[in-house]
Parts: C-alpha cells; structure tokens; sequence
C-alpha cells in the first residue's frame, strides 16, 4: 500500500533533516510509528499524505507516486485515497458535527455529495456514538467527541488509508479505549490500511505492527 | 459552487454581529450616495414643476427665497406681509390676475391658506366631496389635510392658538369643513384653505360680539338693567362664526391695508408678465416681484453644489470603510490560516478554498446591496416629502 524509497526531506531554512531509506506498509495492514518527540514522525505522515513533497526520494501509495503528481492532483488523490486524523483535530468551528464530517465532500469537484454521502456519515456518527451531536457545533463538544467527529470525517469517504497523528493523545485513558474501540471497529469493517503515530505504548497491542522511527531512519525497519 | 458558498453561508450566520456590521457597512456606503441623488432629483422636480407652474409672485421687500417657498408650499419662515390693496391697483391688474395668499397660520396639523375662489381656479384643484367656501367661517380641506384631521363636509376644525399664554390674544377660530379637494400631488393637498376674510378672522382683524340677551347667555350675565348688560370674565376657547352671528362680525380699519403674505400674479401673457416685472423693479414701495422659476432655480443650483460636496464627502468616507472592511477580511483570514489549511490538508482545492474566501464577502456585498437596493426602492417611494424636505432645509 505504502512505498518509501529513499525519501530525504528538510523544511526551508531549518536545520531539520528527515531520512527514510526505506519503509514498507501492506494493505490492510495496522502500522503504529513510535519515536521520540521531534523527531519528524509527523512530518513523515505528512510526506506519506503528499501534504509535504521529499526533496529526493519517492512516495508511492496505491502504486502511485505522489512526488510526481502535480499538486491539484495530489490533493485531489489524497481526498480520495487518504483519510487523516490530526493531532488537535483541527475541527471547523463554524460548522455543525454533521456539516464537519461531510466537509471533505465539499471542498473538492474529486467528490460530489451525494445521499449516500450523507447515510455514512450518519452512520459512522451512530457507529461512534454520537449520533445525538450532529446538529451541534463542535465547541460544544467534550475532547473524547471531538476525536470521534475528526475520525468520522477522515473516514467518510471510505478512504482505503488511513493516517492518524496521536489519535489519542488529548484523551483520557477510559475515553481513548472507547475512540479507539470505534477506530478500529471501522478500520476492520473497511479493510482499511491503519498508520498512526503515537507516543502511547499501552496502545501498540492493538496495531499489526509496530515501526520504530528511529530505526527507520537508519534502514533498520521495514 | 453551491458548496462553496454553503460553507461561506455557514460562516457568516455563525458570526451575526459580525456580519451585520459588515452588511450594514456596505448598505451605507452603496445607500448614502444613491438614496441623496434620489431624494434631491425627486425634491428638485417637485420644486422645479410646481415653480414653473406659478409666473410671478409679488411680496414684502426681504427674502425671495422665503416669499416663494411659503407662498408655494407654505412651509418656510413667514414673510414680512404685502397690503392687500395691492391686488386692485390698476398697474397690476390691466395685465394679469391677482390671488392674494395669506399662509401665515396654522391648524394643528397643515397650514391654514386664506385665498379667494381663483386660486382654485388657477391650480386646477376640484372639490372632492361637499362644496367650496361659501361663508366666512368656512374651510376647504385639500385631500391629505382632511386625512390626517379625519375631518369631511359637516365638520369643524380649529385654527391653532397663536399665543396660550396671552388672554387677550386672538382665539383659535373653529371653522366648519365645506368641502374636501381631490388630490392634487402638490403641497395644496396638505392645506386647509378658507376666505381671506376668513384669515383675517384668524388674525383677529374682525371679530363678532356674543350676544347677552338670548337664554342661552344667562349663565354668563353678572349684572342687567336697562341701559347695560354685564357679563363674567369667562374666557371662549375659541371664536366661531355661526350663521346666528354671522352678522355681528366686522372689521376694524381699511382692509386694503390689512397684510397678505403674498400676491400670486397670472399674467396675460408672456410680454406682460415682463413688463409687469419691469415695473415692479423700481417701485416707490417695499414690494417685490419675483419670478419663483428663478429663484427656485437659484436654490436648487445651491442644493446640488451642497450634493456634490456631500457625495465627495461619502465617496471618502465609503473609500476608508470599504478599506477598514478589507482590514477585517485580512484580519479574519490570518486568524483562520489554520481553518483553510485544514482543508487543503485534507484535499481542498486552493481555487475552492479561495473561491470560499471571495465568497464569503461577496455574500456581506451582495447583502449589503440587496439592502441598499431596497432602501433606495423605499426612498424613491417616499420621495414624494423630498420636496418639502429641501423646503424646510431651506
């Protein structure tokens, strides 16, 4: 599913400077990257997603490389292929819970909103537990629900991957086990591909796999 | 697009006060400009028409300006007056029409005009219903002034009292309703018109005596014998000419002397209304006579030179909001980096996330306009009070 050759990566003017020889994930497979604060675990999800392109390298998911894309049909493959979760959420205030999951079939002509759109959102909602929220604004919303609503809408569009960067790390311990009880109920249900980048080694039982970022980066991991 | 400007929707319904002063904003700077035109342009045709529909007019030496608006619309300072003897001297009358105007008092809501028959004649005004005046003491209402006293044939309304304080001041004359005009679209609509003589009742020239000898009287009689009849000092609120005392009223001194606020001159023809101007130019009295068409012209060039100042002064005005606005927007998007990087995160297209921009002030805009659209709709349909809007300004 996921194809990392030779990836380097700095940002502009940082002294940062990522290095992944190699990494391999297969499809359906559930992949948790663990590793030190800083060390660019996001940044690595970031170049798997194509949200960041390697300065060498290549980045292929689905046996496309996403380097070579040009960036509107990045974004248009990654709306389509990706779903991400983000560490803070990174809900729209101004929108409802409903509007918030289907916000991914709105900001792209890659996707139309159609009803069925709409049944899986309800779906995945009633399936997360909370289908009683959806008319509500997110502020209103407990940390736990608002995880659950970022999931929701990474997942609307039945994305084959899915990218999650510290899907619990706001949570507490009774919270994460029912988001990630969700989680992974619907990763199962849609043969979905799971990374997740996490601090949480209490959680690692739950992946198919576990890579160590920092020997990813010398070429000691898959 | 119908995403885009959902989520543009979504947004600026999620902050109303925001939005509202944004809308409101706009409206201003669209309506301000356009609702001044409107209502300047409408009160100068209402000035120009009813003007140019009125030749000369012939007053106290003073102002022009007030002359003509209180003679054509009655609002306006009161004029010095011209005696009435004015409207029989040969001079004027061998080559024109004379209808004397006396617009100085009021009833509580419209101005009370004293005229003869042929200012009726002379605007081609009509009785609606019942008849004219036809007795001193008789009113005419033109159609708006009879609406807003909610008055018909058969009733009576009171002058307003010129002086509550002054106990031996004139008393508010109750006139009795003759007739009521058509409408006319023009400021005789709001008028309540009676006989000259009528006015010179008002002003308190003539006056009747009440009667002490009937029965109804006896309450009033302190003190009776043969030669004197003396009755209390109980104060009448107002004046009344009845058919009962009709003939007891009278006036004291030469009403030819007796002052009008003005002369409306109808001349013959063209060249007559020149020569008449050219005698009234050096007259060996403190009279004028003016051609209303000029001096309305006059006004209103003044009008549209303070328009154009004002209009300056808005465009200015529009230009710092409109930035201020631009301010706000950029503001606003600094704070939400982080919202649109989101959804290019996700797989925005940067067109629809800047389409989602533009869109959301094309929503304040367009509501803005759609505002100003319709206060300039109600503008022009109450535009008819422009007239009387640049009168009082005046």
């Amino acid at each position: 599913m996921i194809h990392i050759e030779g990836v380097e990566f700095t940002y502009p003017g940082h002294a940062f400077r990522l290095r992944v020889p190699r990494m391999r994930v297969g499809a359906g497979e559930r992949v948790a990257i663990v590793g030190p604060s800083g060390s660019g675990k996001t940044t690595l999800l970031h170049l798997i997603a194509g949200i960041l392109v390697p300065g060498s390298g290549d980045v292929s998911v689905g046996g496309s490389s996403l380097p070579s894309m040009r960036e509107t049909a990045r974004r248009a493959f990654r709306l389509r292929a990706m779903g991400l979760v983000f560490q803070e959420f990174e809900l729209i205030e101004h929108l409802n819970v409903l509007e918030n999951i289907l916000l991914p079939c709105r900001i792209s002509p890659a996707v139309r909103l159609t009803p069925g759109h709409r049944e899986r959102a309800r779906s995945l909602a009633r399936d997360m537990g909370i289908e009683r929220e959806l008319n509500r604004y997110v502020r209103r919303l407990s940390q736990g629900e608002r995880q659950r609503v970022a999931m929701c809408r990474a997942l609307v569009l039945e994305p084959p991957l899915l990218l999650c960067d510290e899907p619990t790390g706001n949570l507490d311990p009774v919270t994460k086990e029912h988001v990630l009880d969700g989680l992974f109920a619907q990763v199962a249900r849609g043969h979905t591909t799971l990374v997740a980048v996490t601090h949480d080694h209490g959680l690692l039982s739950r992946f198919d796999a576990t890579i160590d970022f920092t020997a990813l980066q010398t070429g000691g991991a898959p | 697009m119908r995403h885009i400007l959902f989520l543009a929707w979504r947004y600026l319904a999620y902050h109303p006060v925001t939005t509202a002063i944004l809308v409101g904003a706009v409206t201003l700077i669209a309506y301000l400009p356009m609702g001044l035109n409107i209502l300047i342009a409408r009160g100068a045709d209402d000035l120009t028409s009813r003007a140019e529909s009125t030749p000369l007019i012939l007053g106290a030496k003073g102002s022009p300006l007030e002359l003509v608006l209180r003679t054509l619309y009655f609002e306006s300072a009161i004029p010095e007056g011209v005696p009435f003897g004015e409207t029989g001297r040969d001079e004027l009358l061998e080559l024109a029409r004379a209808v004397p105007i006396d617009a100085r008092f009021r009833t509580r809501f419209s101005p009370i005009v004293g005229t003869t028959i042929d200012y009726f004649e002379f605007r081609n005004l009509r009785v609606a219903s019942g008849r004219w005046f036809a007795m001193l003491g008789e009113c005419v209402l033109g159609s708006e002034a009879a609406r807003i006293a909610e008055a018909g044939p058969g009733d009576a309304i009171l002058s307003a009292s010129e002086s509550v304080f002054d106990l031996a001041g004139v008393y508010p004359l109750r006139m009795r309703v003759a007739g009521v005009l058509e409408p006319s679209g023009t400021p005789d609509d709001r008028a309540v018109f009676v006989d000259i003589k009528t006015a010179w009742v008002i002003a308190g020239w003539a006056h009747g005596h009440a009667p002490l000898d009937g029965a109804a009287s006896a309450e009033t009689i302190l003190r009776r014998d043969d030669r004197e009849i003396t009755a209390n000092a109980a104060v009448a609120q107002y004046n009344e000419v009845t058919p009962g005392n009709v003939g007891q009223f009278h006036f004291h001194g030469d009403q030819n002397t007796f002052p009008v606020t003005a002369i409306l001159v109808v001349p013959t023809d063209g060249k007559a209304a020149t020569i008449l101007e050219g005698r009234y130019v050096g007259a060996d009295r403190p009279i004028q006579m003016v051609r209303p068409q000029v001096v309305i012209g006059e006004l209103i060039g003044t009008v549209f030179t303070v328009r154009r100042y004002v209009v300056m002064a808005l465009t200015v005005v529009g230009g710092a909001t409109g930035l201020t606005m631009a301010l706000v927007f950029a503001l606003s998007w600094q704070l939400r980096r982080r919202e649109f990087e989101t959804i290019g995160k996700i797989g925005g297209t940067r067109r629809r996330i800047g389409l989602l921009a533009a869109a959301e002030i094309l929503g304040v805009v367009i509501a803005g306009a759609v505002l100003a659209g319709l206060l300039v709709a109600l503008t022009d349909g109450i535009a008819g009070w422009a007239a009387r809007w640049l009168v009082r300004l005046a």
